[in-house]
């Protein structure tokens, strides 16, 4: 079966399901608190940009922290979804003997919830940098930000990889959505701990995206703490080396799976 | 002769070093109903599974339609409707929507649906979510399912399980009318002989992974045994005194096969010499039912 039929199919399967409302909900709370924070957004003059690109990319920071909290349960959550439909009354017995493919249910599944996720990632990114060239009238560093939109797009690969792995293998979908809220946490905490920790889980990798983080410059002579923006240089081929691994483990256990008893 | 619709040769599942079914070699006639019996955990549901392509054998050969499984599996399932265990269905889909998903994956035309949905007599209920139908009507939506790709085979795992005995009675009808009608091949499971005996052309009997019996209900009867029971006021001393006559000793009670009728006033004549009461005497001929559960316990089997 070819994958544009099997995509037909699996959004026919979704009906009634409220499947793209779940998604809908966890990207436009989180969205409108962006546009909120960015409606109000001015200079202090606390906060030192050696350059206007800092500007973007500490905006950057901003949203990354915002998706590593609701991208790992946006990934449990539907690809929960998704699978729960054939691990319930055993449909994925119907649809092997009706000859699909369960490594094409599996592939349909996984990008399914892949272009989500981006299609959230992208909205963050183009609300911000759209919003913020509106207000600085200055040129948007499209080079950086893509990469490290296509970084983002890495730690989603390793976030939905390891979701799908334990939605199919365990039929409880409780143990996908506790790993959802618990990579969550981590992803959230990760910018606030030591480098080696965020390479070590991959949920981390959402923090080595971010593009430029504050410094301390201590306390002016009001009183006040000053701020200057330093910027990060992601180490992209690290990152998209993990990716890769991932993208291979995914195969193989798509392999792997697809050979189990069903 | 004509090629089976399914021929296995000494196919095998192993789990964990456990033959769960052992050496199996079935021969399943066309458009014939054909009764796979067994205790549960026989080894019936795996068998199943595996002539499906759901698990693969750890030993063996099968052969669907004449031609090998594995290399021919695409074209094979194309023409097997089968139920597993339970009736696979989308709850949240309207009977209709389910087979319409169907259609999509087998390519078959609305009318297809329209007709499966009539035989099994869903059609007023198609627009029906079907986590509301009955467990009945589940099982027919599975039938009509299976049904809709035209199949010229239908591999069917307990599919009366639940059901009350008007259930039970319009799927044995369906199930005929298919066989008899478009020519299906049916290979129907079940643990009780009672649902088989009425619909199945042949039977086959597995105990613990082995078919220890193949053939046609009156090849079955042949094995059928006269049992003798006698109840005493001492069971113990009767074994003794009897002991020729190889009883068993089974709830205080004297149980003897196949005794002649003419062979019972000398037995009954050496306890009454030994002193032991005699309460009560029975002799018959087990019927097809307990027959079967002989086979399927612990006791002699027929081969």
């Amino acid at each position: 079966m070819n994958l544009s039929k099997a995509f037909n199919l699996e959004l026919y399967k979704l009906k009634h399901k409220y499947f793209f409302l779940s998604w809908l909900l966890l990207t436009v709370a989180p969205l409108a608190y962006l546009l909120y924070n960015l409606r109000t957004f001015s200079f202090s003059p606390h906060i030192h940009y050696a350059s206007v690109e800092l500007v973007y990319f500490y905006e950057q920071s901003e949203i990354v922290w915002l998706l590593a909290l609701i991208l790992p349960v946006m990934a449990s959550l539907l690809i929960s979804k998704l699978i729960d439909l054939e691990n319930k009354n055993e449909n994925w017995r119907l649809l092997i003997t009706a000859n699909e493919d369960f490594k094409t249910l599996w592939s349909v599944k996984f990008l399914t919830v892949f272009f989500l996720m981006e299609l959230t990632t992208l909205l963050f990114y183009l609300t911000a940098v759209f919003r913020l060239h509106q207000i600085l009238g200055a040129p948007i560093p499209v080079g950086k930000l893509l990469l490290s939109f296509i970084g983002l797009s890495g730690a989603n690969v390793m976030t939905l990889t390891i979701a799908q792995g334990l939605a199919v293998f365990y039929r409880n979908q409780a143990v996908v959505l506790i790993e959802g809220l618990f990579a969550s946490f981590i992803a959230l905490i990760s910018p606030l701990m030591p480098r080696w920790f965020c390479y070590l889980l991959p949920w981390g990798y959402y923090a080595l995206n971010i593009l430029a983080t504050n410094e301390s410059l201590g306390r002016g002579s009001d009183g006040i703490m000053n701020w200057k923006i330093i910027e990060l240089y992601p180490n992209y081929v690290l990152i998209f080396g993990v990716a890769l691994l991932f993208i291979a483990a995914n195969v193989a256990l798509m392999r792997a799976l697809s050979k189990r008893e069903i | 002769m004509k090629t089976p619709v399914i021929k296995t040769e000494n196919l095998t599942k192993t789990y964990g070093g456990i033959n769960r079914v052992d050496g199996l070699n079935l021969k399943i006639p066309e458009g014939k109903i054909y009764g796979f019996l067994g205790a549960n955990g026989a080894g019936k549901t795996t068998t199943m599974k595996m002539l499906l392509g759901l698990t693969p054998p750890s030993g063996g050969r099968i052969e669907i339609f004449g031609t090998p499984f594995e290399e021919n599996r695409i074209e094979i399932l194309k023409k097997t409707g089968s139920i597993i265990e339970n009736p696979s269905y989308y709850g949240h889909l309207t009977g209709k929507e389910n087979l319409k998903l169907l259609e999509k994956i087998l390519d078959v035309s609305e009318e297809e649906s329209e007709k499966v949905l009539k035989l099994v007599g869903l059609y007023e209920e198609r627009d029906k979510k079907v986590k509301n139908y009955s467990l009945g009507m589940k099982q027919r939506l599975a039938i009509a399912m299976a049904l809709l790709r035209d199949p010229k085979l239908l591999i069917l795992d307990e599919p009366t399980n639940g059901l009350d005995p008007e259930g039970i009675r319009e799927i044995r009808e369906l199930l005929k009318s298919l066989a008899r009608k478009r020519n299906i091949t049916v290979m129907i499971s079940s643990h009780q002989l009672s649902e088989i005996e009425k619909i199945a052309d042949i039977i086959g009997i597995l105990k613990d992974g082995k078919l220890i019996f193949e053939g046609t209900l009156k090849e079955l009867e042949r094995y059928k045994k006269l049992k003798t029971t006698l109840e005493t006021d001492d069971g113990l001393l009767g074994l003794e005194v009897l002991s020729d006559y190889h009883p068993k000793l089974l709830d205080d009670k004297l149980v003897f096969e196949n005794l002649k009728k003419e062979e019972i006033p000398p037995l009954i004549k050496k306890l009454v010499n030994a002193g032991i009461g005699i309460y009560e005497l029975s002799h018959e001929q087990l019927n097809l039912e307990d027959l079967y559960f002989e086979i399927i316990g612990e006791r002699d089997e027929p081969k």
